[in-house]
């Protein structure tokens, strides 16, 4: 034997333009070494026929170009959010659809729970579906009243706790602080809105999430993105220091880890130069499942928590202009100086204001220092309007959108934060279609779940939770959604030679798919099951869904 | 409620925008800090400039100084550096805090104003004479400058050298919109005195001896004199007769700290720029208060001690 293997599918969709489709691939050392039918293949010479997947659709191996290893720690804590969810073991966290399911969940969880001192941390809590009262401590204090329990919100942003961590932070009525919420009383309801608030708790009783990445967390990240066809995924806001970048090579040395990694050091926390060292020095162990390169910038904050930079009118209920996380001309020098030292940038902007400086940053850095396909790309670039993407086009910059904000929040967007009109056009991916922009769609998992069909599906159909399409004229295809989770992630990776297609010479990775995307109704495209992935060859089987 | 276990340790927030000088500033205090071992958390190591033969150690996240001062980055976030450095309080006096540029002082100060082992000292915020004006009218910046700016127990007007009268005067007008009540010391080089940016108790004030005026370590540039007093007082203090006093304190007077024996019961009292506070002083009781001033000008303690005579005030 030669080491050829020969897989057999129902059908493989390539994304590869001189051979959209194929039955059987060869694959060789991990790669690709043919593909086409299998007299085309069997021309490479002796063989091993694998058709396990003779029934399946096998699709380039998914590529989730905004996404968080922390989806791989989230889920040794409570999820407590309002859709219902799949940890990478495969185990349903039913969505709590009320208060009185959120307190169900914790009480459910603290009862498997040994020690009376382990905090019982939660995550995922979002309000914002509940017309019910606020939570407050004598809700949590149904779960317990002595072990500190701690509920983040989904936006990482506020934290509601019992009054075992209100009494261990030494918070009281007595505590005049902004954030910490006060009933008619004058007593604190455990609902902190505040770093501050926040860092007391944390004092208190730990923020299990406030560690750097590990590699078991790594090791659960693959497992989710198994379960959703992914084999290539950033982490889009990642730590350099020596322990992270430790984790990320101990995984991605494993010949059964399903993922390759693509980690974007975040910028703001260091020195320009050093920043850049940093990211040259982590270059030089990039591997085969490891890829160094990126370079995350964070402008401004969200949408949905009015943090984003908008430009005039601003947010539809008047809510103040958000925040920049750096002097906008700081974050300008920023970009200067990667763009001269030849970095690749990822740019989170949420707001147009925040993608206009952007654009101006990165038109003036290229003015200063030209170069050709530099690819920085805006993340999230939610409220875009067509004449940044003509400027994106013009510049060379892609965009990553934020598709599945549409359906989670699309409904608030239009009748809070953003308005019927301007709602419309969030995450245009038609618009940067039309333009030539180079786009890819995301899922920023764990915020959404990560799951680039479902993605797809967000991005074909823009549905929202309630139901109604939310700007029908930005609204792209199947073909160039499939092509967007596939090859226009890659192509924002700086990884398109690598993968995103199945052609020979390319790292033999597939998501196998129980039906064909092209073949089902647009709005069943999510629905498609996912028996898992092969990476570099070797296969591996989503987790069962239980529950 | 929990006590803690040792006296709580002074935090004082820098604040201010790019360029208004906190760098310079907060290396001063790493370098002249005497006697008191300041914590300072800097947004970005590359900026202290210390003499390396003053570094003992360096870690990447922690610099510690001959001096003891110990210098630490934010890179791993402001709530898992403060929760870090919470955990070593043997090793440090006095927290600063070097707020970024585009942060909110007062919510940084709130660490200090929910956590006990903390005391909130103030917020100094630095405004740079010349190109704060032109700033402000930038949308994008507006609301981040004014909000620092009416943070600030103290604004300290920075690069006055630098900038014409013209210049000066219309900063100071703006400031005088946003934040009327907030004292203004102007300087250059950030050469402010560090008695009044950190208070008495900081160690930096090297005037010991009581009325003499002291001159600032850095000679290099502007020199900016300050003075202190100490007012002692052998009686109770009636409070109407307090509340005069500190109504009453001369505007020069930009910092004051002490002991008050009120109606029989001690309070520490704390005066950064405008903003003052009274608190019970826990198990420290004295018969006689002992308070002292810091201010720009020459300090005539006699019409203060009057203040705190009952019978003056009922006269």
């Amino acid at each position: 034997m030669v080491g050829t293997t020969v897989l057999s599918a129902k059908k493989i969709i390539t994304m590869n333009s001189y051979a959209p489709e194929a039955t059987h691939v060869a694959i060789r050392d991990g790669r690709i070494l043919g593909v086409g039918s299998l007299e085309q293949v069997a021309v490479w010479g002796d063989y091993e026929l694998d058709d396990r997947f003779a029934d399946k659709v096998l699709m380039p191996g998914f590529v989730e170009g905004h996404a968080h290893a922390m989806e791989g720690s989230v889920w040794d804590h409570a999820y407590v959010g309002y859709q219902d969810r799949f940890d990478p073991d495969g185990k349903r966290w039913r969505g709590a659809r009320s208060l009185d399911e959120v307190i169900d969940v914790l009480s459910e969880v603290e009862r498997t729970m040994g020690d009376p001192d382990e905090v019982l941390f939660s995550w995922g809590f979002d309000p914002i579906y509940f017309d019910s009262e606020r939570m407050a401590t004598k809700h949590i204090d149904r779960v317990s009243a002595t072990r500190p329990v701690l509920v983040l919100h989904s936006n990482g942003h506020v934290l509601n706790v019992n009054s075992a961590v209100l009494n261990a932070a030494g918070i009281d009525r007595s505590t005049n602080v902004e954030g910490i919420l006060k009933d008619e009383n004058g007593d604190p309801t455990g609902e902190l809105a505040e770093m501050a608030a926040q860092y007391a708790a944390y004092k208190a009783v730990g923020n299990p999430l406030l560690d750097g990445i590990s590699a078991n967390a790594l090791r659960r990240y693959a497992r989710s993105a198994v379960n959703a066809g992914v084999t290539t995924a950033t982490d889009l806001y990642a730590k350099f220091d020596d322990s992270s970048l430790a984790a990320y090579a101990e995984v991605a040395g494993e010949a059964d880890y399903p993922l390759r990694l693509v980690p974007a050091m975040n910028t703001l926390d260091l020195p320009f130069d050093e920043g850049i060292e940093r990211v040259r020095y982590a270059m030089k162990s990039s591997s085969e499942k490891l890829h160094y390169g990126l370079c995350k910038v964070m402008t401004d904050g969200s949408i949905q928590g009015f943090s984003g930079r908008l430009k005039w009118p601003g947010y539809f209920n008047g809510a103040p202009n958000g925040i920049w996380n750096m002097p906008p001309e700081q974050l300008t020098d920023l970009v200067m100086a990667y763009h001269k030292a030849d970095m690749h940038l990822h740019i989170h902007t949420n707001g147009d204001e925040a993608s206009e400086l952007m654009l101006d940053a990165i038109e003036a850095a290229d003015k200063a220092y030209p170069r050709r396909d530099h690819r920085h790309t805006l993340q999230h670039c939610q409220m875009a309007d067509e004449s940044q993407f003509r400027r994106m086009s013009a510049l060379g910059v892609c965009s990553n959108m934020f598709a599945n904000h549409i359906y989670y929040w699309g409904d608030q967007h239009r009748d809070i934060t953003m308005g019927p009109d301007r709602a419309m056009r969030m995450d245009a991916a038609r618009t940067a279609e039309r333009t030539g922009v180079h786009f890819a769609i995301h899922s920023d998992a764990p915020v959404t779940p990560l799951g680039p069909l479902f993605t797809a599906w967000c991005a074909v159909n823009r549905l929202t939770e309630s139901g109604q399409v939310l700007g029908a004229n930005e609204c792209i295809s199947v073909e160039s959604a499939l092509r967007a989770i596939t090859l226009g992630a890659a192509y924002t990776l700086k990884l398109d030679h690598l993968v995103g297609s199945v052609e020979p010479g390319k790292y033999a990775d597939f998501a196998v798919l129980d039906d064909d995307p092209t073949n089902v109704a647009p709005g069943k495209l999510k629905d498609i099951g996912v028996w898992g992935t092969v990476t570099g060859g070797i296969a591996t089987k989503a987790a069962e869904k239980a529950g | 409620m929990k006590q803690p276990a040792t006296s709580p340790k002074p935090f004082t927030v820098i604040g201010g925008f790019l360029g208004a000088g906190k760098t310079t500033l907060l290396n001063r205090i790493l370098r002249d800090a005497r006697g008191t071992r300041f914590a300072v958390l800097v947004n970005d190591f590359g900026d202290v400039n210390i003499d390396v033969s003053l570094i003992e150690s360096h870690d990447g996240t922690t610099m510690s100084l001959a001096n003891g001062c110990i210098c630490c980055s934010l890179a791993n976030g402001f709530i898992k550096t403060m929760i870090d450095l919470m955990r070593q309080p043997e090793n440090f006096d006095h927290i600063v805090v070097e707020a970024s540029g585009v942060s909110e002082p007062a919510k940084i100060m709130d660490f200090a104003r929910i956590d006990r082992e903390l005391d909130p000292d103030g917020i100094i915020v630095l405004v740079d004479a010349t190109s704060f004006n032109e700033r402000l009218v930038d949308g994008k910046l507006t609301s981040i400058l004014t909000n620092q700016i009416r943070s600030a127990d103290l604004l300290i007007l920075n690069k006055v050298d630098e900038a014409s009268a013209e210049e000066i005067k219309q900063v100071r007008s703006s400031l005088g919109e946003l934040a009327g009540g907030t004292p203004v010391v102007e300087t250059s080089h950030a050469a402010v005195p560090l008695g009044i940016v950190l208070g008495v108790d900081a160690g930096a004030v090297q005037s010991a001896d009581d009325s003499v005026p002291a001159i600032d370590s850095v000679h290099s540039h502007a020199e900016m004199l300050f003075h202190t007093a100490t007012l002692t007082f052998d009686r109770p203090i009636e409070r109407p007769a307090f509340d005069k006093f500190t109504e009453e304190m001369p505007s020069g007077i930009l910092r004051a700290k002490g002991f008050v024996n009120l109606e029989g019961k001690t309070f520490l009292w704390q005066k950064v720029g405008a903003s003052a506070q009274l608190t019970p002083s826990g198990n420290r009781q004295c018969e006689d208060t002992k308070i002292v001033l810091i201010g720009t000008s020459e300090i005539d303690d006699r019409p203060l001690l009057k203040l705190l005579d009952p019978e003056q005030v009922s006269a």
